[in-house]
């Protein structure tokens, strides 16, 4: 009878366990659920300024990316502010031997560069069309630039670009600073091409988030931004 | 039954009071657990692209599973306010209910992390979790804490659990704590909840402190702090029948433990064989201010050698516990039925009822049940408060078999006592005996809360 009634309790509180588990997971698959039907999709990795700080604080260097989107041509005199504080603004000029005059496309283009940023929604297209036409005869294609964008805290780590310019022309992205370490570095080295790749195709910083790199694609963004707002390509 | 008197056999339908007990605990414990899959909602940043349902699940499912883990050590931590609102027994079981379910989300966590992480990865799921055990910080332990918290369900499971000492159970479930230690830093250095989210690491580390903080205090602080005040000693040990022994434990200021007839204390007899685990056991006396008594059926290896302490033994006690108390009493009547080792507490509970108001003849029944007229114990004693306040006892003996019948069906019992219903039912005895006896009970339409069981098997 002992046995009897031990083998009956065993079974109840093995049922119990299962209902008990049965809810576990049907709280977790709730959860997953409502969290993705509320969840904004796509994002725009520019506009999610909450996600990358910059570097050391300071309002300064985080208005540039944050207004970038939305700044329209009246944006200029912002735009030559900005040109000059930035703590990291490590503007190399290796073409500069070549005697090409580096100052002149640093100082004119900023008219032309303007239109650039306004490129609201990302059609690729739209803003390449503005750039197209060099505003300068002298620049000839071959002047190639790098410019160290700004540094950007994106939790997981650190995110900083060396942009190499070509004219206006963005030739190559090369990550200086990327989150590191477990998860996060996976995440990058499977962002980071994608990111690249977005970004020399539409020639600008308007690009989408990697999905599942919401941070890294956020502080991609900002910091090509910044390059190119250093560069005022 | 070669086992001792593991506080992990449950009776199988507590009454009513007992189900109802601790409304305020489990709310609490809920909105814990709100708090936790609050945090999740709210620092989960996008789920789209591969993999990423599923490693968002991966991740809820690890940090329920750790708050679990966490509750699990809390209700068996003595924090005073659980054992108050709840019980001992009612905690150990939850405790118990939720180890199979903690385990098996931990399981869940590992196979879906390792494979969102895969998905979005293209690599399949073997390859990925090989990749993030070897190539993510920390992963070496968590790896560790899973293997031995696995290895800890496994020994807890009833069939394990039933082949093994109660000692060496206990260690290898102590090992859960190193489990614990190991699992947490993987947590704060790669989970995507922590990394990059100071407020939430913060109370992440301030729910692990939390914790282990009311272990320090409530486990190990005030067990030392009573020894310094009562300072409890092995006053001597009586047989009382075959297989029987009481323990006198003398002390001082024992009046401010709080200590009640029914109540249990965890003991733990300083003295080789004894001192690395502690066994619930019952007053068996009133509790007085320089003397506790427990009385203790020789259930197993621990309780058989009780009868081999000698006076002066220091004894460390964690308690009083329990709800199968004197102040429950709804009616002036009452009936206690004992069976084994329940005459312990059931005696003290007789004995407080009559000393205290000395009601009239006949207030107090008690049925005591036996197999053998040997395994009848502290008869003597019995037969005082009968002589001295008119308590009246049936000695119910014999097996089932031989007499032809229950003397504890509903029929049955309702002939010996036939006002049942107008008493408070005390039922305290081996599990199958408490099972019987309650759904006796209930079938003679005994009121819930008028029926108090004990659901240890003491």
């Amino acid at each position: 009878m002992s046995d009897d009634l031990q083998a009956r309790l065993a079974r109840r509180s093995t049922v119990r366990r299962a209902v008990g588990f049965t809810a576990m997971s049907a709280v977790i698959v709730l959860s997953v659920l409502g969290r993705s039907v509320t969840e904004p999709t796509p994002r725009s990795a520019l506009g999610a300024t909450e996600l990358a700080q910059p570097v050391g604080g300071g309002g300064a260097a985080s208005a540039p990316a944050g207004a970038a989107p939305t700044s329209a041509v009246p944006a200029k005199p912002k735009h030559k502010a900005r040109s000059t504080p930035p703590q990291t603004a490590a503007v190399k000029t290796p073409a500069a031997r070549t005697s090409h005059p580096a100052s002149t496309s640093a100082a004119a283009p900023q008219t032309t560069a303007a239109p650039r940023t306004t490129a609201a929604p990302r059609t690729t297209t739209a803003p390449r069309t503005t750039v197209a036409p060099p505003p300068k005869t002298t620049a000839p294609v071959t002047v190639s630039r790098t410019v160290t964008g700004a540094a950007y805290d994106v939790s997981y780590g650190t995110v900083q670009l060396r942009v190499t310019f070509k004219g206006h022309q963005i030739v190559d992205i090369t990550a200086l600073s990327l989150p590191q370490g477990g998860r996060s570095g996976d995440i990058s080295a499977r962002a980071e091409p994608q990111l690249r790749r977005e970004a020399l195709a539409a020639q600008s910083a308007n690009i989408n988030a990697v999905s599942g790199a919401s941070y890294t694609s956020a502080g991609y963004a900002k910091s090509l931004q910044s390059a190119i707002d250093k560069a005022g390509a | 039954m070669a086992q001792d008197l593991a506080p992990l056999r449950t009776v199988a339908s507590p009454p009513t009071s007992a189900r109802h007990r601790g409304g305020s605990v489990r709310l609490a414990l809920l909105g814990g657990a709100l708090l936790v899959i609050g945090l999740w909602w709210q620092d989960t940043t996008t789920m789209a692209g591969p993999g990423g349902t599923v490693t968002a699940a991966g991740r809820l499912a690890g940090l329920i599973a750790t708050y679990l883990v966490l509750v699990q050590i809390l209700l068996m931590s003595r924090v005073p306010w659980f054992e108050r609102a709840v019980g001992f027994d009612r905690l150990a079981a939850w405790h118990r209910g939720l180890g199979t379910n903690t385990v098996l989300l931990i399981v869940a966590h590992v196979v879906l992390i390792s494979q969102g992480y895969g998905q979005a990865a293209h690599q399949n799921v073997v390859a990925s979790g090989w990749h993030i055990v070897f190539n993510y910080p920390d992963m070496f332990q968590a790896l560790a804490a899973v293997a031995l918290f696995g290895l800890v369900a496994w020994v807890s499971a009833r069939t394990m659990r039933a082949r093994m000492s109660y000692e060496a159970w206990y260690w290898l479930h102590l090992s859960t704590y190193v489990a614990i230690a190991l699992s947490f830093e993987h947590q704060i250095t790669t989970g995507a909840d922590f990394v990059g989210h100071s407020f939430n690491r913060l109370l992440w580390i301030a729910l692990y402190a939390g914790v282990a903080g009311s272990v320090l205090v409530f486990r190990l602080g005030t067990p030392v702090r009573a020894w310094f005040v009562h300072r409890m000693v092995v006053d001597r040990v009586v047989v009382e029948g075959p297989g029987v022994v009481s323990v006198w434990i003398r002390g001082r200021r024992l009046d401010e433990l709080g200590a009640q007839a029914g109540h249990f204390l965890l003991w733990r007899f300083v003295t080789p064989g004894h001192m690395w685990s502690a066994h619930p056991y019952s007053l068996s006396a009133t509790p007085r201010d320089r003397h506790l008594r427990i009385t203790v059926k020789a259930a197993g290896d621990h309780s058989r050698s009780l009868a081999r302490l000698h006076h002066g033994t220091p004894v460390l006690a964690e308690g009083p516990f329990g709800h199968f108390t004197g102040d429950r009493r709804e009616l002036p009547r009452t009936l206690l039925i004992a069976g084994g080792s329940g005459i312990g507490p059931v005696r003290a509970l007789a004995e407080e009822f009559l000393a205290s108001t000395r009601p009239p003849a006949g207030s107090v029944v008690l049925i005591y049940r036996a197999s053998r007229p040997a395994d009848l114990v502290l008869r003597h004693e019995l037969d005082a408060l009968t002589q001295q306040y008119g308590l009246v006892v049936h000695y119910l003996v014999g097996r089932r078999s031989d007499i032809g019948y229950d003397p504890l069906d509903a029929r049955s019992l309702a002939k010996l006592v036939p006002d049942i219903r107008g008493r408070d039912c005390y039922v305290c005895g081996p599990p199958g005996m408490t099972h019987r006896v309650l759904s006796s009970l209930s079938r003679l339409k005994v009121a819930p809360r008028q029926v108090h069981a004990e659901e240890f098997a003491l």
